[in-house]
């Protein structure tokens, strides 16, 4: 039977809103999976923003280097100077480095962070605010990548690898409701749960799980606690995440609750690096209920 | 080429392009960006007549890619942009939209009802503390989208008198 032009109209339009409620549901358990056709339009994509963003970075470069010269001279002079305390700064803590180390050592510590880093930049920044995601290119070392896997700065968490495609992955911000990331204060040594709020002009973030009776103020530094697992991602032990700026405590309850604004400002992030997180050891035992018990918690600590 | 297919390449390319560079030059409101994909989805609605399949299916293709480009789960945007474009197609007839003001406003209030459709179907879908947040973004959002509309849909309405034969000589949505 031969449908009319205004059925096959009417057929079509419903075809067409009925289609990607197929797709949502279809990824809306995990979106950080892509098929064939999602990576050949990413990766045909990712180069194009890449050159609008290198256009940028090209005429900016220009601009500050070659013709906004103004007030160089004076700012010269006040950086030799201030270099020159820096010097002076660098050799006394070249001496407590040197003493540091050999505490370790006595100690037995390890020296520097078994995880593995691999440098990426910035492609493009978010295009939503409803979604904080950031693209970037790996510059080497992409097939090392997984999804989860932390990305950080030396200011502190950027967030994690929610993407990947070739040479070029997605990022989720910390500030991002969908991220958790297990923190202590660093003062206190108070375990919590990070929780992106979704503030955008603020980068903040919600300290959740944490202790009612543990004084915490604002201005106090939240440092990631190292323990892992969670969404399948580790970060690496005492990196900077915020700053306390309110705490909410009530009258009842086990746990009082906190704002943190993000110590790296998303807004310039330019270099990023990604830590490589090393698998778990190989255990060729089964493991028995007895066994489990006797092994550390790793995870958060709410009791 | 047909007048839908013209005007979808040209936001792909905007959308791409100028997006990413807008973001990174102009102070924008935190991380408010104009929503170029939205404005084409209603010159689609609004200011092509015709086919509504062939609207709906370049909707449909700007939605996939606003989900990649976002990391939104896929269809997100797809669905909230086919929508988007049925409901303006509906009520076109009832859309004034000459006057700078007035495509503004229109930018400005369907990139409003688009925040809200997506937040919660995100909310819906997918619960996690907090997401509610995420409308005190619609009203930046919104704003800046309305600041961009009359420039964007005059760009496109030039690209629509000068490749096709169809386009109203007038001026936008005329």
């Amino acid at each position: 039977m031969l449908l009319s032009r205004r059925a096959k109209e009417i057929v079509l339009s419903i075809l067409l809103l009925a289609l990607p409620v197929v797709f949502l549901f279809a990824n809306i358990k995990k979106p950080h999976q892509l098929n064939a056709l999602d990576r050949v339009v990413l990766r045909i994509s990712a180069p194009v923003q890449y050159l609008s963003y290198m256009i940028y970075v090209r005429a900016q470069n220009v601009w500050l280097n070659y013709i906004y010269l103004v007030n160089l001279k004076k700012e010269n002079d006040q950086l030799r100077m201030e270099n020159g305390v820096l010097k002076a700064n660098n050799s006394i803590l070249e001496i407590w480095a040197q003493r540091g180390r050999e505490v370790e050592k006595i100690l037995g510590f390890k020296e520097a962070s078994p995880s593995e880093m691999i440098a990426a930049r910035v492609v493009s920044k978010s295009l939503s605010p409803y979604y904080r995601v950031l693209r970037m290119k790996i510059d080497r070392g992409a097939g090392k990548i997984k999804i989860n896997d932390p990305v950080v700065t030396p200011e502190g968490v950027v967030g994690k690898v929610h993407r990947l495609y070739g040479s070029y992955a997605d990022i989720l911000l910390s500030v991002d409701p969908r991220v958790k990331i297990p923190v202590v204060v660093k003062r206190t040594g108070t375990e919590a749960l990070l929780v992106g709020l979704g503030d955008e002009k603020k980068y903040t973030a919600k300290l959740t799980y944490l202790r009612r009776e543990e004084e915490i103020k604002p201005g106090d530094i939240v440092v990631t606690s190292g323990m892992g697992g969670l969404q399948g991602t580790r970060y690496p032990a005492d990196l900077p995440v915020g700053r306390v700026t309110t705490v909410y405590k009530k009258q009842f309850g086990k746990f009082q609750s906190a704002v943190v604004e993000a110590t790296v400002d998303f807004s310039k992030l330019d270099k990023l690096l990604i830590v490589v997180t090393p698998p778990p050891p190989q255990d060729s035992t089964p493991p028995t209920i007895e066994r489990e018990k006797s092994l550390p918690r790793v995870g958060l600590r709410p009791y | 080429m047909p007048r839908t297919t013209i005007l979808f390449i040209f936001t792909v390319m905007t959308i791409l392009l100028v997006e990413p560079l807008l973001l990174a030059v102009v102070p924008f409101l935190g991380t408010a960006a104009p929503e170029f994909g939205l404005l084409g989805v209603i010159y689609f609605a609004h200011g092509v007549k015709g086919s509504p399949s062939r609207g709906a299916f370049a909707s449909l293709g700007t939605g996939y890619l606003m989900d990649l480009l976002t990391g939104a789960p896929v269809g997100m945007f797809c669905f909230t942009y086919v929508a988007m474009y049925f409901s303006i197609r509906l009520i076109s007839f009832k859309i004034y939209g000459r006057s700078i003001i007035t495509q503004s406003l229109m930018g400005g209030i369907f990139s409003a009802i688009t925040g809200l459709f997506l937040v919660s179907i995100d909310k819906w879908l997918n619960p996690l503390p907090h997401t509610w947040a995420l409308l005190n973004q619609i009203p930046r959002q919104s704003f800046v989208t309305a600041l961009f509309s009359p420039v964007y849909f005059y760009v496109l309405w030039l690209i629509d008198r000068r490749l096709t034969y169809e386009a109203p000589h007038e001026g936008v949505f005329r």
